[in-house]
């Protein structure tokens, strides 16, 4: 550790040499031919002189040659027809090149723009229901693979180079946005406020990024600064049959005025009363409002946003390949039911997260800025479930309600089958039967104590979050640019149970009514709350389980670029220093002595180191290569073990290293242009924090894996063909292996305490990483003309893997299977063990995308855009694009405990038509 | 600016109407009613019609039975079933389903087509079932497509009927019954259930009668400690093949705790004055694998008494449904007591009496009780002669023995011995030494 720490402030110390040379500055805006609109993120070159430079969210670019003379400025981007112009480099001085128009190749403005939302990319997730984002950051990327992969293959549920979502880094105004339990960004925080939140900075994987030290997954800066918002009004109005059908929004920004003060404000809604899942709906609302005021002749400004998006929504959870068949649909949602006659979804998200964002942005002198800014945000997060406490599963997919569950009875069989197939009327099986849940509760308060039996309880997952992020950008010299942050953190994440609904119950007793019967005679253990025992507990009451996180973090990094004439590198490190600890709000009865009040801190020191270099054989043609190495503190809610009940943490925490490398080359011909990679990158130490409802015992069973490797590696391509100004063509694939490279120990913890914590180890060594297919690629055909535009993209994915339950690959549980060819072997028992082994592989498929567009413009600078996307035009329902195998084994059943599925939705459509004025 | 306004207010208007939460309403709670065909067979009719079942019969005439829950899965302890009783009996019906209870209350009138399940043997006794299932269990659907619950449930509509252990017949099978002033044998020292698995315990009468209480693992009593004393118990009488036994519902099942343990009522009245009781103890259990030899035990009752065996092979242990006792093992063996004090008895004419029975397990095994000898103060008392047999069902059966003439004295010396003709083995407990009663005195007779 310590040698590590001096090689960190090693690298810290290093400065580098500064040239003093006569430069000359080219400056310009890139926008849009049509619509005027800046285009932020392409890349502006300088083709003789191998300088390049990125167009900041305003469009406009600066590049420094020592060069003089006749050049190419080679401007290319991801959704840009690359462009290229001749410019006359003066001897010294400036040379302004004001707008430079270029024509949008997919009209990205009103097509993918317009449709990128959290809801159509998130992912509902398992029992903590929460929702797995897939980031939108690389849509916004310049890049024609992340661009192209972003918006395209987020269907199949990829992500870039298979890594978690919390290796993707999103800020806000310079303030970071990704929290500190889960590690990743809440896209669903700024849902329906895109025309506020397209102002985006996009740093590919891990370069050099001006507004921090970023991320391997890459980073993005969305600027909702109203000087920096488009002047104008936006309307829009959206169709489709996603998780909602109809969604409005509208903004309207005044642009920086004279007087210095900019103000934006947007509103934006989302509804649906059913989804196109049965049982979902949908409810919600956005706001955003956001002022700046730069004064000091512009070199101040101080800006102040706040925004929230209230939302209420009906989940779809995946179920068994058996009640989709039985049910004749792939979409089947087993969450809802009716109670009196009316739809309802027992699995429902409330969720609101104010924000607000103070931002200072000092422009020091022309080649120094400090931007500093602090954010805060309150994160309520609410999911509801039914609970029921001495009574029978209510889950209309649990095993005992299925036919399988009674083959050996051709009538039992029969009749199971007939019910599940019953697809219309209040009463089928294959739902929640909610009156009966009500009546039940009822029977119970006319002959038995009252305390619910069925109820539905809502899980809160909490979290209070401030960031203060100060980061400085300057020029050491003409060629070395310098960019140092530093960021303080503090969250505090409260995660509980509420009594949502009693359904008619006088009360709830709150006690695990399953450790009563694990250590009967001994009641004081089956309390939830030692120091509230014999609670009872009413609607709105914390009932079950109640802490605390706290994590607190401050870090500290800088970055160097040095751009050179054939050369060009980049050093960067950081150093962060982070604490976690729980604190219970209940003594819990099964650990009395280590569930309430503040536990143990962990403090954890971490550190990165990047590299990165370019190669440039010709303006036209680089080879780059970038190395890094960083630890990252383990995330609270993987390494404790019950956090719920008790304050313990898996043995011998420590951080997580991830080395990456990846080598790249790129290249712009005049109608070629694009990128091809190679790159690896390994996870070491690595933990693994996965729930399991056991049934049986009727309990949650987490299995906490410390010391897991993971490798990624793999292959990129990118490559857009321009055969006119009419017609382009994208090619973009990856193909990588993405697995888990050791067997590391975990341990199992029963929450309810009816079995002792066990360490085993896990035999993890080449089981894929599932949940993302491990190739994937499209060819997209691409055309404009007179403001029309059509694309059609052809997808195909293959490798996709579902995602494995550590728990069934322990030895114990197939102790006793003899192999073959061996005295006393058993084929079926060797069988069950090879089928609970088998990591399942998804089928492969193609599918294809429609999209058309068009632009109208009104005159006084009014336009509308209309734009239709069709998705799986040959509404394939069988393709599976998710799906998790059950932590339960058993030998004798292996086909009982099935995993559970995800399908692709068939065809669907999304409309969009917007009014700018 | 006018422009934009309109939109916007229509959007916080949008907003506002769709920010309210999701309200669901209660649903109406009817009562349930049955309107199907009245009910044509009893359970009695049901028993006696199927009696002669050993695999599963499907019912395939339109049967409709009307009865009541009795018994029920409210603590665990009954596991996938329900006991229904009407006027006539009971029956056991086997649900796939847990927590029963919340759908079936005790006192939930229910009626049950029939036509279409099956009637399964559990133990020798007929259940309603299914063919084709795990244990012959009705899965839950099936279940709910042939029964109908009709009105709320009243536990008050099942009354326990009041039977003495000596006295069960087969009319009482899988009904709720009760027994008055019965206590645990180990009560306030063992729990219901041990080992984690289903654990038998004998509950007992003033006159050594027992009967098996039998408690899951599972249920939520099962860890809980046998209530002291004696008092009354409730529960759903079962038999597994010739063995009575009873499964108590829940805790509630047991009233009114806490009472003397209660001596017998037979042979002695008000008018017997005991002078000696020996029962060997409220429990024994093993040392190492072995019982304890007479010289070794020490839960005897008289601590002022000596006992020993001068073959060194009885010793004191006890079953499932039988207390501590005195085992004489094949051949000879013996039990010696000596310092019994009887002087009290003076001028009265004092009755020697004792329980026997014979390990009768073999098919064709049978013995006479005068293998068994005994001699008081040296002097050999005359033995009834008595053969018991496995045929005749005396396995394990105790038989109460009478010898008159016993001295009245200090340092009485009993002794009891068999000689080789105990082939089989026999059970020895109860040893007394009372006061004649008035009525004529039954040498030998069952207990």
């Amino acid at each position: 550790m310590k040698q590590r720490l001096y090689l960190w402030l090693f690298c810290l110390c290093i400065t580098s040499a500064v040239y003093a040379q006569t430069t000359i500055e080219i400056r310009g805006v890139v926008v849009d031919r049509n619509t005027n609109n800046p285009i932020p993120g392409v890349t502006v070159r300088l083709l003789d002189a191998h300088v390049t430079a990125t167009a900041d969210e305003r469009g406009a670019f600066m590049l420094r040659s020592s060069r003089s003379g006749a050049d190419i400025l080679m401007i290319t981007g991801a959704d840009i027809i690359t462009s290229e112009i001749s410019v006359s480099v003066p001897q010294q001085g400036v040379l302004d090149l004001e707008t430079i128009p270029v024509q949008q190749i997919q009209a990205f403005d009103i097509s993918v723009m317009g449709m990128i939302d959290e809801s159509s990319l998130s992912l509902d997730g398992g029992d903590d229901g929460l929702t797995q984002d897939v980031s939108s950051s690389v849509i916004f990327s310049n890049d024609v693979f992340l661009r192209n992969a972003g918006f395209q293959f987020s269907q199949f549920r990829y992500r870039v180079r298979g890594y978690e979502n919390r290796f993707q880094e999103v800020s806000i105004n310079g303030v970071n946005f990704n929290d500190q339990i889960r590690g990743v960004f809440s896209h669903a925080s700024i849902g329906a406020l895109n025309d506020v939140t397209r102002r985006r900075n996009v740093t590919n994987y891990f370069a050099p990024s001006a507004y921090s030290f970023g991320s391997i997954g890459g980073s993005e800066d969305i600027n909702m600064r109203a000087g920096s918002q488009m002047r104008g009004g936006r309307a829009t109005v959206s169709l489709t049959n996603r998780n909602y059908y109809a969604r409005a929004m509208t903004s309207y920004s005044t642009g920086m005025r004279d007087d210095g003060w900019a103000v934006t404000m947007s509103l934006g809604a989302r509804y649906a009363h059913e989804g196109n899942i049965e049982g979902t709906f949908y409810r919600n609302i956005a706001y955003a409002f956001s002022v700046e005021k730069r004064f000091a002749d512009n070199n101040h400004s101080i800006s102040f946003v706040t925004f929230g998006s209230p939302v209420e929504r009906g989940q779809a959870s995946p179920s068994f390949q058996e009640a989709y068949d039985l049910t004749g649909n792939n979409l089947y949602n087993p969450n809802w039911g009716y109670q009196n006659g009316k739809r309802r979804n027992s699995r429902v998200v409330r969720a609101f997260n104010p924000t607000g964002i103070f931002s200072h942005t000092w422009h020091i002198s022309e080649i120094t800025n400090l931007v500093t800014g602090i954010g805060t945000n309150y994160s309520r997060w609410g999911g509801s479930a039914l609970n029921w406490f001495n009574g029978a599963d209510p889950r209309p997919d649990n095993w005992r309600n299925l036919p399988s569950n009674f083959r050996d009875s051709e009538t039992a069989f029969a009749y199971y089958t007939y019910l599940w197939r019953q697809t219309s009327g209040q009463n089928r099986i294959s739902q929640v039967n909610w009156d009966r849940l009500w009546q039940v509760n009822h029977l119970n308060n006319r002959e038995g104590d009252g305390s619910a039996i069925y109820m539905v309880e809502e899980r809160r997952n909490d979290l209070f979050e401030t960031s203060v992020n100060s980061t400085l950008n300057t020029r050491l010299s003409d060629r070395v640019r310098f960019t140092a942050g530093i960021g303080l953190r503090n969250s505090v994440s409260k995660q509980f149970s509420t009594v949502l609904d009693l359904l008619g119950a006088q009360y709830l007793l709150d006690i695990d009514k399953f450790s009563e019967r694990d250590f009967p005679g001994n009641h004081s253990v089956s309390h939830n709350d030692l120091n509230r025992p014999n609670r009872r507990v009413y609607k709105g009451d914390i009932f079950g389980y109640d802490f605390r996180f706290h994590v607190n973090s401050a870090d500290v990094w800088f970055q160097q670029q040095h751009n050179y004439r054939r050369m060009d590198f980049h050093i960067g490190a950081m150093m962060k220093y982070s604490a976690i600890q729980r604190e219970g709000m209940m003594r819990n009865g099964r650990h009395p002595g280590n569930s309430y009040g503040r536990g143990e801190q962990h403090d954890f020191i971490d550190f990165g180191m990047k590299t990165g270099a370019t190669y440039k054989f010709s303006g036209r043609h680089f080879l780059t290569g970038n190395l890094s190495y960083q630890t990252f503190a383990p995330m609270a809610g993987q390494a404790y073990l019950s956090p719920r009940v008790m304050d313990r943490t898996a043995d011998n925490l420590k951080s997580m290293g991830v080395f990456a490398a990846d080598i790249n080359y790129v290249f712009s011909m005049p109608t070629v242009s694009g990128r091809v990679s190679l790159f690896n990158t390994v996870f070491q130490d690595d933990m693994m924090r996965v729930s399991y409802y056991h049934d049986s015992e009727r309990t949650f069973v987490n299995h906490v894996l410390n010391g897991l490797n993971r490798v990624h590696r793999g292959i990129e391509l990118g490559v857009n063909w321009r055969m006119n100004n009419t017609w382009n063509f994208d090619f973009i694939g990856t193909a990588g292996e993405y697995f888990y490279s050791n067997n590391p120990m975990g341990v199992i913890s029963f929450e309810n305490g009816s079995r002792e914590d066990l360490s085993e180890k896990v035999y993890m060594k080449n089981a894929r990483i599932g949940g993302t297919p491990q190739t994937v690629g499209t060819v997209g055909i691409n055309f404009f003309r007179n403001f029309w535009f059509l694309n059609l993209n052809i997808n195909g994915f293959a490798r996709n893997f579902i995602e494995i339950a550590p728990i069934r690959r322990l030895a114990s549980n197939y102790a006793g299977i003899i192999p073959p060819d061996t005295d006393g072997f058993d084929e079926d028992q060797y069988n069950a063990y090879r089928t609970l082994t088998n990591q399942e592989k998804f089928d492969g498929g193609v599918t294809a995308d429609f999209s058309i567009g068009r632009m109208i413009f009104l005159g006084a600078g009014n336009r509308v855009n209309f734009n239709l996307s069709i998705n799986n035009i040959l509404n394939d329902r069988n393709i599976r694009v998710g799906g998790f195998e059950q932590g339960r084994v058993n030998i004798d059943f292996p086909d009982r405990f099935t995993a559970r599925y995800t399908y692709m939705q068939g065809i669907n459509a999304f409309m969009n038509v917007s009014y700018l004025f | 600016m006018k422009t934009y306004i309109y939109p916007i207010i229509a959007l916080l208007m949008l907003g506002v109407f769709t920010s309210c939460l999701k309200e669901y309403e209660a649903p109406p709670l009817t009562e349930p009613t049955y309107t199907g065909p009245a009910a044509n067979i009893t359970i009695t009719q049901l028993r006696e019609r199927y009696a002669n079942v050993t695999d599963p019969r499907l019912i395939d005439i339109d049967f409709i039975l009307r009865a009541v829950v009795a018994g029920n899965d409210v603590s665990g302890n009954i596991f996938n079933q329900l006991f229904l009783q009407d006027a006539t009996g009971g029956i056991v019906i086997s649900v796939a389903q847990s927590s029963l209870f919340n759908d079936f209350r005790v006192g939930q009138e229910v009626f049950i087509n029939l036509h279409g399940l099956y009637v399964v043997t559990f133990g020798g006794q007929i259940q309603l079932g299914y063919a084709g299932t795990n244990a012959n269990r009705i899965p839950w659907e099936v279940f709910n497509f042939y029964t109908h619950r009709n009105g709320w449930p009243q536990a008050s509509r099942v009354t326990a009927r009041t039977v003495t252990m000596n006295a069960l017949d087969d009319t009482m099978m899988a009904t709720l019954v009760r027994f008055d002033n019965v206590y645990f044998e180990g009560h306030g020292e063992l729990a219901f259930t041990e080992g984690d698995r289903t654990t038998n315990r004998s509950l007992r009468d003033g006159n050594g009668n027992a009967i098996i209480v039998r408690t899951s693992n599972f249920s939520s009593f099962a860890a809980d400690i046998l209530p002291k004393g004696a008092g009354t118990v409730y529960g759903m009488l079962t038999r597994f093949n010739n063995d009575w036994q009873l499964v108590l519902r829940d805790l509630n099942d047991l009233q009114n705790f806490g009472q003397p343990i209660p001596g017998p009522t037979e042979p002695g009245g008000p008018d017997v004055t005991t002078y000696f009781r020996e029962t060997f103890g409220a429990s024994v259990s093993q040392v190492d694998g072995r019982w304890p030899l007479i010289a070794n035990y020490t839960g005897y009752d008289n601590s002022n008494v000596r006992f020993s065996d001068l073959t060194g092979r009885a010793d004191i242990r006890s079953t499932a449904s039988i207390s501590p006792h005195v085992w004489l093992p094949t051949g000879v063996a013996s039990l010696l007591i000596e310092g019994v004090d009887t002087s009290a008895g003076a001028g009265k004419e004092l009755i020697l009496t004792y329980d026997l029975a014979a390990n009768l397990f073999n098919a064709g095994s049978e013995v006479n009780f005068n293998a068994l000898s005994v001699s008081i103060n040296g002097t050999p008392f005359a033995v009834p002669s008595l053969v018991v047999s496995n045929t005749n069902g005396d396995n394990n059966r105790f038989y109460t023995i009478t010898l008159t003439g016993v001295p009245t004295q200090r340092d009485l010396i009993i002794e009891f011995i068999t000689s080789t003709a105990n082939t089989v083995g026999l059970r020895l407990d109860n040893i007394a030494i009372t006061s004649k009663p008035d009525n004529d005195v039954i040498v030998i007779r069952p207990r």
